[in-house]
């Protein structure tokens, strides 16, 4: 189970482009000061997510779902607020909590130059399993997302969704009762997304351990498909939650897209309709 | 422990697989030191033939009789100029300086007056420019033996004009070996070493980050000390590899001198190689820290590359430090990264027996420079992802 609670961080860009050339140049250099400025990544966001439950995490492009998902994942330090995965609270640059948790993050990079038993493996190992432990979940994982054949290849020259079930095996190898997904269905063709679906779903059923699941993404068919609960991301605060029928039902619309349009940009007029 | 030797083992593995990695470390430590004694040996012998030749190219020799008689009871072959000995020299078909005797000369000397002959050569016709010192030799000497002749001749005994003799007599040790062609050879191996880990080093850092696998990595649990203590033994064990390959390229390249001046000069023993064993790895293993920290926060493989080649430009620059000290050389040397291995391998190349205070001193800067530098990684390595 995962909770998070009022998250807050905010980003100083740098070197924003103004100014000639010889400013700029002059900058570049070190000899003169930068251009700062404030970015609010994410501005208050809440939600829980439950065991044995899809949460869908859904926003538009730069709403906050990546800060969010990496702080839940302990690779950035929140300015405010707290997370809790199981109970434990997530300290971000320590391995405390990372035990728990399977972590499928934008950067996918895996080892070019390693076999994908060897990529999988070597994680396993970084996660204290001892080798037959390592190989014997290798072993399972991939017979799960039907990669058989891939195994003994090396990475580079992969192909997108080749490269996604590499990176999802490795994410999940420790078997952590907690999976985050930062948009798994990038670039992946409609076969693989069904794929991809497909195993979510088992690992939310008993057999797969009843795992926590929680991902993000723009696609709507995504969300409508496969979430149990929603929340929707709107500059960096979470602006409604529930289930695809709640978030209708709460839009007064009957098509989800709509609905999401409605509950994540008109936001300011749903307060204003409240004081009516 | 074992998450540090699973690092290691897949560093290296990911190492020995890269195409790029494996082929700088196997030139720079296999092809840099038998090429520069290869090509030490061939100028060197170039230097030699001339200083053996003994002939002398000139030009109006008709006028010089004396001066061709000079130059026959030394030995020397007297070869007439051709008339566009200029160009030939200028487009270095003529490998020997030539000698210009004026119409005059003989008459001059005759009546007293000074002669005056001319060398001529092009500068940039190397061989023809190391036939000159030679040939001013002779040149002296038959301006000597005019001279006292001349001396001779108003009755000037002969022992009085040579009343001081000059010999040379030479201090060295006798197990002692010279070594003035080989200093070079440090810088090379220098080179080689930090060449050779420069890519290894990269690649688990910045290559790393570039290809998007380093953030994934931290979400493993594991800690900032086990990821440098890992990626470094990966590193360090590439380039102490290339130490030990370079320094055993040494043994086949002895082969290709055919100079027996430099063969003399230039002999590498097993002691010796252990000396440069003793000297070098402690050197190579903390290079690899601090290349590691160099590109630890780059974002990309140039940047890196950009940052190392700074700490590479900073070896032949340091080895030209004693040029600024001729003579003794100052005891902090002994202080200094590179200097102190570059006065090492030196003192190994001459024959010399390496003092334990110097070893030990180097060892402990090695030490501290690697201890600061993976310290530094450590504190780092998880928070260069976070932001």
């Amino acid at each position: 189970m995962i909770i998070v609670n009022d998250l807050h961080k905010e980003f100083v860009r740098l070197g924003k482009s103004s100014g000639n050339a010889l400013v700029q140049t002059a900058r570049t250099l070190g000899l003169m000061k930068k251009d700062r400025e404030v970015v609010k990544a994410v501005n208050g966001v809440s939600f829980s997510a439950q065991d044995a439950c899809i949460t869908g995490l859904l926003g538009a492009n730069g709403a906050g779902k990546t800060t969010s998902l990496r702080m839940i994942a302990a690779l950035l330090q929140a300015d405010k607020g707290e997370i809790k995965v199981d109970g434990a609270t997530v300290k971000a640059g320590t391995s405390s909590t990372q035990s728990h948790m399977g972590v499928l993050s934008d950067a996918r990079g895996l080892y070019p130059r390693l076999t994908a038993r060897e990529n999988i493996h070597y994680y396993g190992v970084l996660h204290g399993m001892d080798n037959e432990h390592a190989e014997q979940r290798t072993r399972q994982l991939s017979q799960w997302l039907d990669m058989d054949k891939l195994l003994d290849r090396r990475t580079d020259g992969f192909s997108q969704g080749e490269r996604m079930k590499t990176a999802l095996a490795r994410a999940l190898v420790h078997d952590p009762k907690n999976i985050i997904l930062d948009e798994p269905t990038n670039g992946l063709d409609v076969v693989a997304t069904r794929a991809l679906r497909e195993f979510l779903r088992f690992l939310r059923s008993p057999e797969g351990g009843s795992k926590c699941i929680i991902f993000s993404t723009h696609i709507m068919q995504e969300v409508e498909r496969l979430c149990d609960q929603v929340v929707i991301v709107a500059d960096g605060k979470d602006v409604a939650h529930g289930t695809v029928d709640e978030l209708l039902q709460q839009s007064g619309e009957n098509n989800f897209e709509d609905a999401f349009v409605k509950l994540a940009f008109l936001h300011p007029q749903k307060s204003l309709t409240g004081v009516n | 422990m074992k998450a540090t030797l699973a690092i290691l083992r897949k560093e290296l593995r990911d190492a020995l697989r890269d195409r790029r990695t494996l082929l700088v470390a196997l030139i720079s430590s296999l092809l840099g030191v038998p090429l520069m004694l290869l090509i030490f040996s061939v100028v060197l012998s170039q230097v030699e033939s001339q200083e053996e030749k003994r002939t002398v190219m000139v030009k109006g020799i008709e006028h010089a009789r004396g001066l061709e008689n000079f130059i026959q009871r030394q030995g020397y072959q007297i070869k007439t100029a051709p008339d566009d000995y200029a160009a030939k020299s200028q487009s270095k078909e003529l490998d020997q300086p030539v000698l210009l005797i004026p119409d005059n000369f003989d008459e001059k000397l005759a009546t007293g007056d000074k002669g005056m002959l001319e060398i001529a050569f092009d500068t940039s016709n190397r061989q023809a420019e190391f036939g000159v010192r030679p040939l001013r030799r002779l040149l002296d000497g038959y301006s000597q033996e005019v001279a006292t002749m001349g001396l001779a001749m108003r009755g000037v005994s002969m022992e009085l004009l040579q009343r001081i003799e000059v010999r040379e007599r030479h201090l060295k040790k006798p197990e002692e070996r010279k070594a003035t062609i080989t200093t070079m050879l440090p810088m090379m191996v220098l080179m080689a070493i930090v060449l050779g880990g420069m890519y290894a080093a990269i690649d688990t850092t910045a290559g790393e980050r570039e290809r998007g696998s380093l953030e994934p990595l931290m979400m493993n649990p594991v800690t900032g000390w086990q990821l440098t203590i890992g990626k470094w033994g990966a590193v360090a064990i590439v380039g102490m590899g290339v130490v030990v390959l370079t320094i055993f390229s040494f043994f086949p390249s002895q082969w290709l001198i055919h100079n027996e001046t430099l063969r003399a000069e230039f002999q590498f023993n097993f002691k010796d190689a252990m000396g440069f064993l003793l000297v070098l790895l402690p050197l190579a293993a903390s290079m690899a820290a601090i290349q590691i920290a160099v590109s630890l926060d780059c974002k990309s493989y140039k940047e890196a590359q950009v940052r190392n080649q700074m700490v590479t430009m900073f070896i032949p620059f340091v080895s030209l430090v004693p040029i600024l000290f001729p003579g003794r050389e100052p005891a902090w040397f002994q202080w200094v990264p590179v200097l102190s291995q570059n006065q090492m391998m030196n003192q190994v190349l001459k024959g010399e027996t390496l003092s334990t205070v110097a070893v030990g001193i180097a060892f402990l800067v090695c030490a501290l420079m690697s201890l600061v530098s993976l310290a530094y990684i450590s504190q780092k390595m998880r928070k260069v992802v976070m932001h």
